[in-house]
């Protein structure tokens, strides 16, 4: 009986010093962490926007040409000239994604994309979703709706040309776009 | 300089297994989840291979220094609890200081704390061994994980991505074979690994079960 | 990915994102264990079980912790709750399972390492964020996609071993590695599916 209660009090003295470490170690580093963590989102949602921004300059970029607002639980992002940026999850074709959707003030078009994470296929379907593909979903109209179509043959005002071999990222990102839009302007009423 | 030297006998002769005889990846085939999956830039391997050295060496001082007094039923719990958190320290860690490498990382992280490589240590060596011996085993089984980790990727990155550490070293025009990126590919150079090392270091074929 | 269908977190589980074969998790047994499709088939059976059964458990525990903000200690309160799970499901089957405790013995305690096990756990609490529901189809169906795996590999090893002529250095882990290799190539072919 003795040495089961030394066992367990072992066990229990040696768990609980080790949690006492942890915290400590969190505590220490759960600053640096959460500072990383918004000036992420920052950087994405100024990206989103369309906001030139320098490695350190971030916090001063944002502060100074974005008003965050909470509307029914939802941060939306108003820049100066009116464009909205918010984020969006979903599922893409491998995994979840997410990232922040900006659209220009008459709220009729993208004003641009950026995607926080997503797992889809590297060389492939993550091309879609390179900074330098999202540039083509710049200005696009989402009035009626996006539509990524086969490359090369976007013409609409609404259309963007898909990546040959990542039809279901394009797929995944179109219908991403589209359903977030249309809530996130239900949701400031428009 | 002679490993005796430095060493002691017992000493020199730690160093060696861990590093060559019985090196934890090839003759044991331990630890190689992480071989696989980390292995495909080298920043990641090295990454890794820090946090399993450290968690190595926190678990072997620990572990060594309390050897006499850890009730022996309760033994692998105890392993398990000071893995655990010595692996929650390198995730915080690399989540503040490194958050790039971390996020390339993700989930891999805390599968440090199943790298059978740092259990089986605990076990058989370092609830035996004095401290210092077992400082000097955890550092031979880390450095040769280390050191294998890093082999695969750094073959990996130059032939699928064509950069060593971010750089571009192979010429223009080479196209990347990719499909060593995958997963799937991590199998075929560890196969390879296993193959050559096994050959050269002599170790016997598993009997047929 | 709350609104993704239970079917397809189903199908991206056991094909395409195969715990085995595209995360590379569960090696040790995998290697240890693909040399025969008997000793393949059973431990497959008892990763099934076990991961269930702790991915449920810890699931139960991560919404206490996150309740409690003490996420911190997630990783040493999972890995116990898994050893603790695995030291019950033995104890159960010894008392009233004692023929099937034997010949699957041996594979049970090499489940609590297996980085499967921790890391199905941690995916459905921290990383995805599942309901409980979507936990338990996602750890059936990971759990059936490394058996699945195992038995592929298993099968062509045993194939092997009769026909081939493998080189020595090759025998054991090495082959393994090929064959699951290939497999994992193969499987890459899924991934336009869901």
């Amino acid at each position: 009986m003795i040495d089961k209660i030394k066992m367990i009090g072992f066990v229990l003295v040696f768990g609980i010093f080790w949690a006492t470490a942890l915290v400590a170690v969190d505590t220490m580093t759960g600053p640096r962490i959460e500072k990383y963590l918004l000036e992420k989102k920052r950087k994405k949602v100024l990206e989103a926007l369309v906001i030139p921004y320098e490695k350190d300059s971030v916090e001063q970029v944002f502060t100074s040409n974005v008003k965050t607002e909470q509307i029914d639980g939802k941060e939306i992002f108003t820049a100066e000239d009116g464009s909205i940026a918010f984020e969006f999850a979903g599922p893409g074709s491998q995994g979840p994604m997410s990232g922040v959707i900006a659209l220009s003030p008459g709220k009729d078009a993208l004003k641009g994309i950026a995607i926080i994470t997503q797992s889809e296929t590297p060389g492939l379907g993550s091309r879609v979703l390179a900074a330098d593909n999202l540039k083509n979903f710049r200005d696009k109209k989402v009035v009626p709706e996006l539509a990524v179509v086969p490359a090369g043959t976007a013409s609409a005002e609404n259309e963007v040309d898909a990546i040959t071999g990542a039809t279901l990222t394009s797929n995944a990102i179109e219908s991403l776009i589209n359903k977030n839009v249309k809530a996130t302007k239900t949701l400031i009423g428009q | 300089m002679n490993l005796k030297e430095l060493f002691g006998k017992k000493g020199a002769k730690t160093v060696k297994n861990g590093i060559w005889r019985e090196h934890p990846i090839s003759s044991a085939t331990l630890g190689i989840c992480s071989a696989l999956a980390i292995s495909n830039k080298v920043e990641n391997a090295i990454a890794m291979s820090a946090g399993v050295i450290f968690v190595l060496i926190l678990t072997a001082i620990i572990i060594s220094l309390l050897r006499k007094i850890i009730p022996s039923r309760v033994r692998i719990i105890i392993y398990m609890i000071t893995i655990a958190a010595g692996v929650t320290i390198v995730d915080l860690v690399l989540k503040a200081y490194f958050p790039i490498i971390s996020e390339a990382m993700g989930p891999y992280v805390p599968l440090i704390i199943t790298n059978c490589i740092i259990m089986g240590r605990a076990e058989a060596f370092f609830v035996q061994n004095p401290t210092k011996l077992s400082l000097l085993d955890a550092l031979a089984n880390g450095l040769a994980y280390g050191y294998t980790l890093m082999a695969i990727a750094i073959f990996r990155e130059i032939f699928a991505f064509g950069t060593l550490l971010g750089v571009r070293v192979t010429p223009a025009g080479w196209v990347d074979w990719v499909v060593l990126a995958a997963p799937a590919g991590a199998f075929f150079v560890l196969g390879t690994f296993l193959w050559v090392t096994r050959t050269l270091a002599g170790v016997e074929p598993p009997k047929k079960s | 990915m709350g609104e993704t269908s239970l079917l397809s977190i189903f199908i991206t589980a056991l094909l395409i994102q195969n715990v085995a074969l595209f995360y590379l998790l569960g090696m040790c047994p995998f290697v240890a264990l693909s040399r025969s499709l008997t000793t393949a088939m059973g431990m497959g059976a008892a990763v099934i079980f076990v991961v269930t059964l702790t991915s449920s458990a810890n699931w139960v525990i991560y919404q206490i912790l996150e309740a409690t903000g003490s996420q911190i200690i997630q990783y040493i309160v999972f890995i116990i709750v898994i050893a603790a799970c695995v030291q019950l499901v033995e104890m159960i089957m010894e008392r009233f399972f004692p023929a099937l405790q034997a010949s699957f013995g041996i594979f049970l305690p090499l489940i609590t390492v297996n980085c499967t096990v921790l890391f199905i756990s941690l995916k459905v609490t921290t990383v995805d964020g599942l309901s409980y529901i979507q936990t338990v189809v996602y750890s059936v169906s990971a759990a059936v996609g490394f058996w699945l795996a195992m038995i592929i590999v298993a099968a062509i090893n045993e194939k092997l071993d009769l026909i081939g002529r493998v080189p020595k250095g090759l025998q054991g882990p090495g082959i393994i590695m090929v064959i699951t290799g290939i497999i994992a190539l193969a499987f890459m072919g899924f991934s336009g599916m869901v």
